[in-house]
């Protein structure tokens, strides 16, 4: 959490201090400058090395690709990849004594994105790829730690613009409002969810509510809590995400969203298309696409069967990639089965029953069954995140109490969609709803953001030790 | 260029099955409700073969706006 604030006050002394005539005309070397302070200052020595000798081995790939085009880019990027996993300390990985001397080191997750990123751009020789760019995008702090998955191109274009760049009052205020918004989520909302999911949990243990619910009292709160750890999540995440990305534009770097209305999605492939935007964004670009069009030019046009192992690939990698031991193995065979149900469902009912699904497909209730059924299954699918191994196989074990629960959660959360969305749906409510959020959410006078500020910093120094560290640094 | 912009949208039209799709160069794939992922895929390979051109591994990927599309298309049919 700290280290959050750090970088929201490296933000806003790079925008204060980039109009300076040392800064301008030399900002890409102060910018590095701050990334490595911030690196040096918050890594321990063994991390630091490790860091730089595997930023090194990533820049040594992208420079053989540059200069030995004819190396093909899939071998290249398979050793990436394989370094990648070693640097991760893979569980599954035979590295035998190795694994406890492989130190832990925040970012690589991401890092590892940029740096293929970079390696598709070094499949053109024309490309300019210095080592001070490669340096300054890698170690971003705006997206070091947890992301957002930002583009080399965007940030190659925002850096050569960042000398004229100068937020107007009106957006720079937008800026400091959305910053102060993220907070609100992490330290104010984050916690209390995390609050009634930690009680759900505890449900399961407990003497009163057995008296209610008999034998699947332990599967309630365990199918319930995954649901809220979920909701968690969004808050914790997108909280972060709005802190990087509102301080990142007052210096001028457009950093991609992340988020935009996860809970309104209606199917499991359309919540990717909202949650986690930049990651799911960049599994399509760069491992689905490349996949499909490989399968399509060997003649497979089936738009039912032949997006599948695509499909399979990109979310099964996408699964693995959030943890190393064998509950993430988990995670990213369900999603991959998810998508994989969804593609085939969705167009073998448009190619079956085209009528009948474009009217099934437009009902509320139906697409109130679909989303409760997207977010309890990838609240499960996750599950992992919050849960060892051992607890995992302890509390899902009861599959004859766990699968009926679910049957009854998920209706009883579509019944509970359907209501919200009904009501959100009609003139008044919409107006009183989207009118008091937009006061307290979209105010961006000097006054509201400072209270906002206010209240955060004694809420947050009276509950320090209960504010939960952001979710996804720890990838 | 201007060109370029019809037979790109003649492509489209074909590809999507839908002879209503009018292409701007600040059209998006958002802005089209056909242009999906896999549409996308088969959009690239269609373009592919009627400029007889290989767009190179990530150039694709987030090739999504259609003035891109036409800069990328005159960029890599003309040599």
């Amino acid at each position: 959490m700290e280290q959050v604030i750090y970088i929201s006050l490296l933000g806003v002394a790079l925008y204060l201090l980039k109009d300076l005539s040392f800064v301008r005309g030399r900002f890409e070397h102060v910018f590095l400058f701050v990334n490595v302070l911030f690196v040096t200052l918050n890594y321990q020595p063994t991390q630091l090395l490790f860091l730089g000798c595997f930023l090194l081995i990533c820049f040594a790939f992208i420079s053989v690709k540059r200069t030995f085009q004819q190396i093909p880019l899939w071998a290249l990027l398979s050793c990436m990849i394989l370094v990648f996993c070693i640097a991760k300390n893979y569980a599954f990985l035979p590295l035998g004594s190795l694994h406890a001397h492989i130190p832990e080191v925040i970012g690589l997750s991401y890092i590892i994105f940029r740096t293929i990123n970079m390696l598709y751009e070094a499949n053109d020789s024309r490309t300019q790829i210095s080592f001070l760019s490669f340096l300054s995008y890698t170690t971003s702090i705006f997206t070091l730690l947890s992301g957002p998955i930002q583009r080399y191109n965007q940030f190659a274009a925002d850096m050569k613009a960042i000398g004229s760049f100068h937020p107007a009052e009106a957006e720079a205020k937008q800026c400091f409002n959305r910053c102060a918004n993220g907070f609100v989520k992490v330290i104010l909302i984050a916690p209390i969810i995390q609050s009634l999911q930690l009680f759900l949990y505890s449900v399961g243990n407990s003497a009163t509510a057995t008296n209610v619910l008999g034998n699947a009292t332990e599967a309630v709160g365990t199918v319930s809590s995954s649901l809220f750890y979920l909701f968690f999540l969004y808050f914790n995440f997108s909280g972060y995400t709005d802190i990087v990305i509102s301080i990142a534009r007052l210096c001028g770097f457009n950093l991609p969203e992340n988020f935009n209305r996860p809970f309104s999605s209606t199917s499991f492939l359309d919540f990717w298309n909202h949650w986690h935007i930049s990651l799911s964004s960049w599994f399509r670009d760069y491992c689905y696409t490349p996949f499909l069009m490989a399968i399509m030019k060997r003649g497979g046009r089936s738009p039912l069967w032949s997006p599948a192992p695509a499909l399979f690939l990109s979310f099964g990698l996408l699964g693995v990639w959030h943890g190393r031991t064998w509950p993430f193995l988990l995670c990213g065979f369900m999603l991959a089965i998810g998508a994989v149900l969804n593609n085939t469902f969705r167009v073998g009912m448009k190619q079956l029953v085209p009528t009948i699904y474009k009217r099934l497909a437009s009902n509320l209730a139906y697409q109130s069954l679909c989303s409760s059924l997207t977010f309890f299954y990838i609240a499960l699918a996750i599950s992992g995140l919050w849960l060892s191994g051992a607890e995992m196989v302890d509390r899902y074990s009861e599959m004859s109490y766990i699968v009926p629960v679910c049957l009854v959660l998920i209706l009883v959360q579509a019944i509970a969609i359907l209501i919200l969305r009904g009501i959100g749906s009609v003139g008044i409510m919409k107006t009183v709803l989207a009118g008091t959020l937009r006061t307290f959410r979209d105010n961006t006078s000097y006054h509201s953001i400072s209270l906002k500020i206010i209240i955060l910093a004694i809420w947050y120094f009276v509950s320090l030790s209960q504010v939960p560290d952001f979710v996804y640094k720890g990838f | 260029m201007d060109s370029t912009l019809n037979q790109l949208q003649e492509i489209v039209r074909e590809v999507f099955e839908n002879d209503d799709i009018t292409l701007e160069r600040e059209i998006t794939a958002a802005d089209v409700d056909e242009w999906d992922s896999f549409n996308h895929v088969r959009l690239m390979i269609a373009i592919e073969d009627h400029y007889g051109i290989s767009f190179p591994t990530g150039e694709v990927a987030d090739l999504r706006d259609v003035g891109e599309m036409v800069d990328i298309i005159d960029k890599y049919s003309k040599g």
